[in-house]
């Protein structure tokens, strides 16, 4: 008998890790539509439907975020304070502002209004940076949990908003009948690097992770190791970042559709997986 | 008298005005005042912040009793805390005591009387009413098909003891109005107890050394606290009373040193845990009184004046318990045995604490001896800080004397046992079921779960279930149990915060507290204090009681001991005006007048004056004949011992014709054929163990007593789960993991499903698991099961355990120590197996 | 104080030899550290009153703790508290080598911190400082996000099920402003809880603090506990 104690439920539950995934998506289709539509010559056709995603996805992301809480009906109540101490407080204002403008900025797409998209695109970067990035912030304000406790959180919050931004719009062109021609070079660039990058993120992450302290040690054993390899080894690392980056590589000039759809799918995979890991180990449940 | 009472307030101010002398005092203590904040005694809701009711009262969630307040809002009870007016338990009180609430409304109560219409043991009832019930008790009747006799038909029969009254819990008022009133009224003695399944070789031991059973150990005032397998820090007779003291010393820098084969909470928190082979302690102790007298540590007055021993025969007698002998056969170090003798010895005053880690053995009398032994000779028998007779208040109360009957049934087999001064209930099933000495037609529990608590569950079940063997099986509870759930008709009763009573536990302040428990809540549902149902069965009997109900009894008595009974109602206790602590009440010498008269005699093999007309001799000559030993009840005559050519009070004898002597030599045992001075007697069982056995023992946590509060969710919600407790080593033997699901087995039976629990706080070769859970008919918190008539309350739904724990007693046999009747929870051995 | 001055044994963490967090290690700005009692209090409840403020606070003695759980117990009826759920609870702790073996008790509850967390992440403003600078909760405000029981390093915080909303323990504040002292306090019986302002120099969990070595709860975070614990921790 080792220790006897008592823990309370987790504050943060699967609704909450996909509303963190749908704000993740949502900041990475502006991101990318704003993307194809300043000069990425290639990826032009993208602009549209990825601007077209994101409200819905806020929308989503939002019916969820409402869903998470214990007294939904209250929701209003965050409209009526600002606690500048509260990322939340921040997150909710944010949120809302940033859906209106989404929501301008798929409608001007729609009506082919490309120029000023582009401009009211420029003035939601912001919102949409934040978006990325708040879900992260969130979990380091939360102290004491040794993983949550890193400044690189936020930042790989955000790559993984991008990459699963692109498989979903990946997914919904291919559905939409688009053939995997030019735009689907470029994003797979995209794709490529943002796994490099999230790669090279995580690595840091543990370098982190075995020079801070106990607690973290334990969990980089845990990760890499334990009870949890499983999942962060096989199913966050391999099948949704290796793989895809092999597959990638592998059949450089595929045309196939098939293929695209399997790496956005696999990417997405990984993606949830790390939101997963990051929220559910994070409060010391697993 | 709250003046004896000393707060952490008090203790602080104490402490400033001593440390501060003089200029900065006043300062000081003004402004201590203004942000002082009161301990109790007062209570708001945080909801509404409306003042709560309050109600002081007594506790019963075990035998400590301590003196309680009791919050009501809006009718229903909702906070218990410890009466700040209480010099026992200075306004505190346990978890246990606390979550006592529940004992009111937990969804399992049994709220009518119920009949049972199915066959027994088949949980089909009938609520029926008071008028039915007691009708169907008093001229018998049907039941699912059987006729049973009712108490009129055998008394009318003249065979009232046909009648067995069997209780569990029954102290102060409650036993008073039952034991002295109505059952010799009516008839029988055919009455058991339970006292033999807790510490009877205690009780004995003490019986056959000072006098009455109950001590203390004044730890308040001591330098040395050496503990034998008590557990006071989680559970005991007085635990909050001997908890807060016992921390209030160690933190003054007393030692405190447990011996234990387990690491209790008690271990935990002494300064040194020596883990020992069980049944062992008597062996060490009986060295350490060998170290004691070969160094000269030991109170020669005392020993040569006041025992029945000398210091010679003593010396030559522990000549052979050294320390080296004593290593060997408990697995305690001689060294650390020979310097815990000498700084005991040395300690003036120390004192010894035992309890049932030490006595619930095959050897329990002689540890026990062993142990008054130790205190004995090092001079630490009554006096302040040493080992002393608890008091507790003496209400006088009504009594009538009947002459009663009895079936012999309630002292074990005939031969077993030497002297079952509180009985051997757990042999009253197998004496009823072996039959040669007669079985009752009635049995009657009342706060007693037989099924559950005794040991060798699977045979208890047996004989209740078997309606040749008890005809008429009627049960008094408050909740369905084990034991209730086979009987043929259940009597509502009241819980102890529905109810009345004076009771009368003892104070370790020395100082006797009188005190009250009075309804809190109006009892719910049908419920009746069962007190209030004897006086009216004695009615329908055509029996006067003298008292026309529970609460005019508890008048009388208050007024026959000269307390207030408004007052009591107001403040829960009181204390006599002028009482102070009396030390060596033994040496006191007797003024001629006490120990002459017509009715006295001196017995001169003892050297005891007494009264032979409180014995039951027929006639003077008959009593001087039979001699003050072998004349039955003579020590109830007990007038003063002569030493020399005076009379002191001596050491008052009870239940047994002892000297008023401190005996630690016994003519009573030898005449039994023991060793008259006390002695390690091993334990048959563990002396050829073979590889794969290993010694099962029990104990109690601080979260639960007993089998009585596993329906109180607060409790259970903290312990549910009793694992088997297994040293890493000996569970590595067998291939067993931290979690395993194992099956412990014994020659009585076996407990299944039970989980291991890996840890180092264990005797290696020992097994232990707690009693209090395992229950499978005890409502839905405790068992998981719904009860027949559950109510529903929010908690309900949100249990979050789904394992209910085990209960040893399915393994451990029902065998008496053969000096008191003892159970020996302490001594089976048992395998282990992986399920 | 002579009493208390027995030595603890077995603590460790002084301030100074707090591990250096990872977020320091980083780089990465902290939240900014705050000064003592009353200034938090001003800053965070928004204007203060004539009055010296309060600091209330627990010194828990955990040489005098003897693992009772009359705490966690008198906890639960004060506030009706649901099972599953509790404002206030004690970790049992065994380690050591047989037979020196060591079980240790360690009450736990809401900390108080003077540099919340809780309070901080709270979006509608439910987790608050009241006007005694107790970390309070206003049931009303809460909608139940749960970020505060994720913020609190101590765990401290939950969902009442009966209520839907966060919840924790409030140092009994409807007591406390009544004249008595916390539930806990009032039924430890090894006077292991002592509670008070620390503000106030002359009383007794001032007198302790400065008189014994005392510790907190994870001093690495900042969050300024004021629940001290004499006789080492042991986290």
């Amino acid at each position: 008998m080792p220790t006897y104690d008592i823990f309370h439920l987790p504050a943060l539950d699967s609704i909450t890790v996909m509303y963190f995934f749908f704000s993740g998506l949502t900041s990475g289709t502006f991101l990318l539509s704003l993307w194809a539509g300043y000069g990425q010559e290639k990826l032009k056709s993208v602009a549209k439907p990825a601007a077209v995603i994101t409200p819905i996805s806020l929308a989503i992301g939002l019916l969820l975020l409402v869903l998470h809480l214990e007294r939904p009906f209250q929701f209003w109540r965050i409209l009526i304070t600002f606690k500048p101490t509260s990322t939340t407080s921040w997150g909710a204002w944010v949120l809302n502002i940033f859906f209106v403008i989404s929501f301008l900025y798929a409608f001007l797409w729609l009506k082919n209004k490309g120029e000023k998209a582009k401009m009211l695109g420029l003035f939601g970067l912001p919102f949409a940076l934040f978006t990325g990035l708040y879900t992260g912030l969130l979990l380091m304000q939360m102290s004491g949990n040794a993983l949550w406790d890193s400044a690189l959180l936020p930042w790989i919050f955000l790559v993984g908003g991008l990459l699963t931004a692109i498989a979903v719009t990946v997914i919904v062109l291919t559905v939409m009948g688009q053939k995997p021609t030019e735009p689907f070079f470029g994003l797979r660039r995209h794709i490529q690097a943002l796994i490099a990058i999230e790669l090279l993120m995580i690595a840091s992450e543990f370098v982190g992770l075995f020079t801070g302290g106990a607690a973290a040690t334990e969990i980089a054993v845990m990760l890499l190791r334990g009870k949890l390899s499983f999942w962060f080894l096989n199913l966050e690392v391999l099948v949704g970042l290796l793989i895809p980056l092999g597959l990638l590589i592998v059949a450089k000039r595929s045309k196939n559709a098939g293929l695209h759809v399997a790496v956005s799918a696999l990417v997405i995979i990984g993606v949830l997986t790390m939101r997963f890991i990051v929220v559910l180990v994070g409060q010391g449940q697993i | 008298m709250n003046e004896n009472k000393i707060t952490r307030r008090k203790f602080l101010k104490g402490v400033a005005t001593t440390t501060t002398v003089g200029a900065v005092a006043p300062g000081m203590t003004n402004n201590a005042k203004a942000m002082e904040l009161e301990e109790g005694g007062k209570d708001f809701s945080p909801q509404t912040g409306k003042e709560r009711k309050v109600i002081p009262s007594a506790c019963w969630q075990c035998v400590a009793r301590d003196a309680i307040l009791c919050y009501v809002e809006d009718g229903k009870l909702v906070k218990i805390e410890g009466n700040p007016k209480s010099i026992r338990n200075r306004g505190k009180i346990c978890s246990k005591g606390q979550a006592g609430i529940s004992q009111v409304y937990n969804p399992d109560r049994v709220l009518n009387p119920l009949l049972r219409v199915g066959k027994r043991g088949e949980g089909k009832w009938k609520k029926i009413t008071w008028d039915e019930a007691l009708d169907l008790l008093i001229n018998g009747g049907e039941i699912a098909g059987s006729k049973v006799k009712g108490l009129k038909t055998l008394r009318d029969a003249g065979t009232p003891e046909q009648f067995m009254f069997h209780y569990g819990r029954m102290k102060g008022s409650d036993g008073a109005i039952i034991k002295s009133n109505f059952l010799p009224a009516y008839g029988t003695s055919t009455v058991g107890g339970h006292t033999a399944i807790c510490e009877v070789a205690k009780w004995t031991a003490q019986e056959l050394t000072w006098g009455k059973h109950y001590d203390i150990n004044d730890v308040e005032n001591t330098t040395m606290i050496l503990n034998f397998g008590a557990n006071f820090y989680e559970a005991h007779t007085s635990h909050v009373q001997l908890a807060q003291r016992a921390i209030n010393a160690q933190n003054n820098g007393v030692r405190l040193v447990t011996f234990d084969v387990r690491l209790s909470n008690t271990a935990a928190k002494s300064d040194e845990w020596i883990p020992i082979k069980p049944g062992t302690d008597g062996a060490v102790a009986l060295a350490m009184c060998n170290v004691i007298m070969e160094e000269g540590l030991y109170d020669a007055e005392f020993i040569e004046k006041w025992t029945t021993t000398n210091v010679a025969q003593l010396k030559d007698h522990l000549k052979q318990y050294t320390p080296e002998w004593a290593q060997g056969v408990s697995d305690v170090s001689a060294e650390k045995i020979r310097s815990l003798a000498i700084e005991f010895g040395k300690a003036k005053p120390g004192t010894c604490v035992s309890y049932r880690g030490a006595v619930a053995h095959y050897n329990g009398v002689e540890n026990e001896r062993a142990m008054k032994m130790l205190d004995g000779i090092c001079g630490h028998i009554d006096v302040k800080g040493g080992t002393l007779h608890g008091v507790g208040a003496k209400f006088v109360y009504p009594k009538i004397s009947g002459h009663p009957t009895k079936l012999k049934i309630l002292d074990g087999f005939p031969g077993d046992i030497a002297y079952p001064t509180h009985h051997a209930d757990h042999q009253v099933l197998r004496m009823i079921k072996d039959g040669k000495a007669g079985r009752p037609d009635i049995y009657m529990i009342y706060c007693y779960n037989p099924a559950y608590v005794n040991g060798g569950c699977q045979e208890n079940i047996d004989i209740l279930k078997d309606e040749k063997l008890i005809p008429f099986f009627v049960s008094v509870d408050i909740a369905m149990s084990e034991s209730s759930y086979l009987a043929d008709l259940i009597l509502p009763d009241v819980s102890y915060l529905e109810r009345w009573s004076w009771d009368d536990m003892v104070s370790y302040d020395m100082i006797p507290e009188f005190y009250l428990r009075q309804p809190v809540v109006k009892p719910r549902g049908e419920t009746r204090q069962f007190q209030d149902v004897v006086i009216e069965i004695a009615k329908r009997l055509g029996i006067d009681l003298g008292f026309e109900s529970t609460v005019d009894f508890i008048k009388k008595s208050c007024e026959a001991s000269g307390v207030d009974f408004e007052y009591l109602k107001k403040h829960g206790v009181w204390h006599p005006e002028g009482a102070v602590p009396k030390y060596k009440p033994y040496a006191k010498e007797l003024s001629p007048e006490k120990y002459t008269g017509d009715d006295i005699l001196l017995d001169e093999a003892t050297g005891v004056y007494w009264n032979w007309t409180k014995s039951k001799a027929e006639s003077k000559e008959a009593a001087i004949k039979a001699g003050y030993t072998s004349m039955k009840y003579a020590y109830k005559g007990y007038v003063g011992q002569k030493i020399g050519n005076k009379v002191y009070a001596g050491f008052k004898p009870d239940k047994l014709n002892k000297s008023g002597m401190f005996e630690l030599y016994s003519e009573l045992l030898k005449k039994k054929g023991f060793n008259p001075l006390p002695s390690y007697l091993p334990i048959p069982e563990h002396q050829n163990l073979k590889n794969d056995q290993l010694i099962l023992t029990t104990y109690k946590v601080n979260v639960q007593s007993h089998s009585r509060t596993q329906n109180n969710k607060w409790l259970t919600e903290i312990y549910h789960e009793n694992p088997m407790l297994i040293h890493p080593d000996t569970a590595a033997k067998r291939g067993i993991k931290d979690g395993d699901k194992v099956v412990v087995n014994s020659e009585t039976g076996s407990v299944e499903d039970v989980v291991a629990r890996l840890t180092k706080g264990i005797y290696p070769g020992v097994v232990s698991i707690s009693f209090h859970c395992g229950h499978w008919q005890h409502g839905e918190y405790a068992s998981g099961k719904e009860s027949f008539g559950h109510e529903c309350e929010p908690d309900c739904g949100r249990i979050w355990w789904d394992n209910v724990g085990v209960n040893p007693n399915w393994a451990i046999p029902a065998t008496p120590d053969p000096i008191s009747g003892q159970a020996r929870y302490m001594d089976t051995v048992v395998t282990v197996t992986k399920a | 104080m002579k009493k208390r001055e027995r030595s603890s044994s077995g603590q460790s963490t002084a301030e100074h030899e707090r591990p250096l967090r990872r977020r320091e290690v980083l780089k990465v700005g902290t939240l900014g550290a705050l000064a003592g009692c009353t200034g938090v209090g001003k800053a965070m409840a928004g204007g203060g009153s004539a009055n010296k403020k309060k600091c209330y606070g627990m010194v828990i003695d955990l040489r005098r703790c003897i693992g009772c759980h009359a705490c966690t117990v008198a906890c639960k009826s004060e506030f009706n508290v649901p099972l599953g759920v509790w404002r206030s609870w004690l970790r049992i702790k065994e380690d050591g080598e047989y037979p020196r073996t060591r079980r240790t008790f360690m009450p736990k509850l809401c900390n108080n911190c003077r540099n919340s967390p809780c309070i901080k992440v709270c979006p509608t403003g439910a987790a608050y400082y009241d006007q005694d600078d107790v970390s309070s909760i206003d049931q009303k405000k809460c909608i139940g996000c749960k970020l505060c029981i994720g913020a609190c390093p101590f765990k401290q915080r939950f969902i009442n099920p009966d209520k839907n909303t966060a919840d924790k323990c409030t140092m009994c504040m409807h007591r406390v402003r009544k004249g008595l002292v916390p539930s806990c306090v009032n039924t430890c019986m090894g006077n292991a809880r002592i509670f008070g302002d620390f503000n106030d120099p002359n009383s007794e969990v001032s007198q302790l603090k400065r008189d014994n070595k005392v510790e907190v709860l994870k001093p690495e975070l900042g969050t300024k506990p004021q629940v001290y614990y004499i006789g080492g921790t042991d986290r």
